[in-house]
């Protein structure tokens, strides 16, 4: 299974890294295809436990098709990113 | 492992491997904000992996620091030795492996002096070799370094002895200039202290070595006998294609090592600068030979590891490519030297100018083998002081459990009649003595195809003293001129030898001049004397310059001295059947006849054996046998169905050879008491009107019921 939406409905993922304690780190994500790019709303959840949110204020406008996404980690200057994953968009119907 | 979970629909979720990133980059900026790290840059933060390890590496760094190099973390270490050096601080396993190390990190610089510089390389090496070891321990899912000595000038004296797995050894052409007689690299377990295992000796083998991009440069005041690069009881070997060595005495020595063993296009150089040292005959470009392996000393020292197989690790499918090899002024004796291995290809190899044979087979134990070698396409240069191109050496032990299997296909074998023709040879030479020598007793095969053979000035091209199986040679050509003019292209010699070939196949060959002078021709293509098996010559052709079939041989074949075993020869054409000396009346041995049977006297026989007869029977019409005795026989056997013939003599010095135009008859024809002085036999027909006429193509063609023909000359 991979991350769909249509454009207009809510996104909003629950994030869940088993990799460590993440305190102190600023998370920042963003989708984007070509010309389009919209950053994302990281919201922590528990980062002593790696949880946190990732949402949009709107997907009004989202192309259909395949967009990128990854993760960005920033500690004091120190910047890591996760691989990059898809979020595909499919065309609505239903108007 | 990030888990991503759409919370409006929980099916739709993806999982990334982020390789603990995200916790990495806490602890990283833990150790750069208490001054334990430098980071230089995002990208290269990017890639750390571990940064619990990281930290081991901060933490145990006791008199050096840490610092990035390219994309991975490195130590830079003050204290060479003892408490405090990275030997010394880095026996914690599961350390970080580091990436893309150069020398310059372990206080290398081109300015240093031999031994400053020398000391800084070691430190690298012992670094390479603990951190590698710790990473194969602990983290084996992690890349090793990779040593990367770029394009400087190192004046450093060997040996840098690699010992751990997953040994990547890089550059772009960097120099080493050695003057010690040691390997400049060595690379093997650290077991080869003592002795490799023998009761286990893949748990003893280093696996994963890579070497690329090195010019290895020695001698430069004394001629080395150690190899530049010495591999040991390694497996999965890659020597890139970037190599080049010059000035050692051996350049590449592969040990024990396993499949598989890729030896890229290197260019191999040996020349020595010091006056006057123009080669002691010594020395090999490329060994490939048997490693002993003991478990005790007192193992070793109880056991022979020559009635003990098990005791030899022995190296198998080796790769060679498109080798450059040339000597200078300094020849090294061999370019190849084979001493025991199970599997070799060699392809697209041009060799120039040695001072003794180029590739030579010298099996090193009854218990090693020299089997499944394949040489394809090389071009062996003969210029220079090359003694030869290919020998089979007697290894000079008795009962083998191995012997030798080698082929060479589309080969060129040049005997380079005018040595010193090339600018770049150093070295002058007189010319080479065969181009093909087999002098083992333990060559089961040997095949040679499609090969060229040209511009020996030697008097045998291909010499045949020993050997065991087969001997076959096969569409290949000699090609002479009047100034490399052999005796005989072909000698099988079994003259002073006990054992030999038990089958020898010359077949399909041409042999022709270039000059198109049948003065510059070899009186016999082929010369067999002594004692062989069986000799089958036949399909082959002589050619008198490029086009028209040479028909002026004295004989295809001489034999002399023939004390066992039988010599048949086929179809064939240009030259005549002349058994050049028969057999004399002294000889007294038994012997076996094509068929088997018992006789009193060494037989050459000449086998017509498909009924396609025209041009060979045609030529045999104008045999020579001005050496046969009034009281020697001469006979035609004529297996299959034939007209009613006879052998009369004519009184006029010739023998004539009858035939009635009757219904065919199987049957031998003996035309005993030859005239003295025969010069000739020749083959009338006499036709049943009385009339006779020579016989031509045209009427044993028109003989339908041929099937087969054999003649023999013999004494009676």
């Amino acid at each position: 299974m991979s991350l769909r939406i249509k454009p207009g409905e809510t996104l909003e993922w629950s994030v869940v890294d088993d990799s460590g304690d993440l305190t102190g780190t600023t998370i920042e994500s963003a989708v984007s295809f070509g010309d389009f790019y919209y950053q994302l709303t990281v919201t922590e959840v528990d980062l002593s436990i790696g949880s946190y949110t990732i949402s949009a204020t709107s997907t009004e406008y989202f192309p259909p098709g395949r967009l990128n996404c990854d993760l960005k980690y920033t500690v004091s200057g120190t910047v890591t990113y996760s691989d990059t994953f898809s979020v595909y968009v499919d065309k609505r119907v239903t108007k | 492992m990030i888990t991503i979970t759409d919370s409006n629909s929980p099916q739709r979720t993806v999982q990334i491997d982020a390789s603990g990133r995200p916790a990495n980059t806490v602890a990283i900026a833990a150790l750069v904000a208490a001054g334990a790290l430098t980071i230089q840059s995002e990208s290269r933060a990017r890639r750390v992996r571990n940064a619990a390890n990281a930290a081991i590496l901060a933490a145990s760094m006791t008199d050096g620091e840490v610092d990035w190099l390219g994309d991975g973390l490195v130590m830079k270490d003050s204290t060479a030795t003892g408490a405090g050096s990275c030997t010394d601080d880095l026996s914690v396993d599961g350390l970080i492996p580091a990436i893309e190390m150069t020398p310059k990190h372990f206080g290398w610089s081109e300015s240093l002096s031999k031994s400053a510089q020398t000391s800084a390389i070691q430190r690298m090496v012992t670094y390479t070799n603990t951190i590698n070891a710790g990473y194969a321990a602990a983290n084996n899912d992690a890349p090793g370094p990779i040593v990367d000595f770029g394009g400087k000038t190192y004046d450093v004296n060997g040996p840098f002895t690699f010992t751990s797995p997953g040994i990547d050894l890089r550059a772009s052409g960097a120099e080493f200039r050695q003057n010690v007689d040691e390997p400049l690299i060595k690379i093997q377990p650290s077991t080869m202290v003592d002795t490799p295992d023998a009761s286990n000796i893949n748990d003893d083998i280093l696996q994963n070595v890579w070497i690329d991009g090195f010019y290895l440069r020695g001698a430069f005041t004394d001629p080395l006998t150690s190899a530049a690069i010495q591999i040991s009881m390694c497996k999965h070997v890659h020597v890139g294609d970037r190599m080049k060595y010059n000035g050692f005495r051996r350049g590449l020595d592969i040990r024990g090592c396993k499949e598989p063993i890729y030896i890229g296009a290197n260019n191999m150089f040996s020349n020595n600068s010091v006056t006057g040292d123009t080669g002691d005959g010594g020395g090999e470009m490329i060994v490939i030979q048997a490693q002993e392996v003991w478990s005790t000393s007192t193992q070793k020292t109880a056991n022979d590891p020559d009635t003990e197989g098990k005791y030899w690790s022995y190296p198998n499918k080796v790769s060679i490519r498109a080798h450059e090899m040339r000597n200078g002024n300094d020849a090294m004796a061999t370019a190849i030297l084979i001493r025991a291995c199970d599997g070799l290809d060699v392809i697209g190899a041009h060799m120039v100018s040695f001072n003794d044979y180029m590739i030579v087979v010298d099996q090193q134990s009854s218990k090693t083998p020299c089997t499944n070698m394949t040489f394809d396409t090389c071009f062996f240069d003969g210029a220079g002081p090359t003694d030869g191109i290919v020998e089979f050496r007697d290894p000079s032990f008795g009962a083998v459990d191995y012997r030798v299997k080698v082929r060479f296909n589309n080969c060129k074998f040049n005997g380079a009649q005018d040595p010193d023709a090339l600018d770049d040879v150093g070295v002058a030479g007189t010319g080479l003595a065969r181009l093909l020598l087999i002098n083992s007793p333990n060559v089961e095969e040997c095949h040679v195809t499609a090969c060229e053979f040209d511009k020996c000035v030697g008097t045998s091209w291909v010499e045949v003293l020993q050997g065991y199986g087969s001997f076959i040679l096969r569409g290949n050509q000699f090609t002479c001129t009047s100034g490399n003019k052999p005796t005989q292209f072909i000698k099988i010699n079994g003259a002073s030898q006990a054992t030999m070939f038990k089958e020898i196949v010359i077949e399909s060959n041409t042999f022709r001049t270039d000059d198109g002078l049948q003065s510059s021709m070899p009186t016999y293509p082929i010369w067999v004397t002594g004692a062989v098996n069986k000799v089958v010559v036949n399909g082959n052709v002589s050619k008198n310059g490029t086009g028209t079939i040479n028909a002026s041989f004295d004989g295809f074949v001489r034999t002399t001295s023939l004390s066992a075993g039988t010599v048949v020869g086929g179809r064939w054409r240009g030259g005549n059947l002349n058994p050049d000396q028969p057999l004399s009346g002294s000889e007294s041995a038994a012997y076996s006849d094509a068929s088997g049977n018992s006789v009193s006297k060494g037989t050459v026989y000449w086998t017509l054996s498909d009924g396609r007869l025209e041009m060979d029977f045609g030529v045999m019409g104008n045999m020579d046998v001005s050496t046969l005795t009034g009281t020697d026989e001469f006979r035609v056997d004529l297996p299959g169905s034939f007209a009613q013939t006879s052998l009369v003599d004519s009184g006029d010095g010739t023998v004539r050879f009858r035939t009635m135009n009757v219904p065919p008859t199987a049957g031998t024809l003996i035309a005993p008491n030859i005239p003295a002085g025969a010069a000739y036999i020749n083959f009338i027909k006499y036709n049943h009107d009385g009339s006779e006429s020579m016989v031509l193509v045209s009427d044993i063609k028109a003989t339908t019921d041929i099937m087969s023909m054999s003649m023999r000359a013999r004494l009676g």
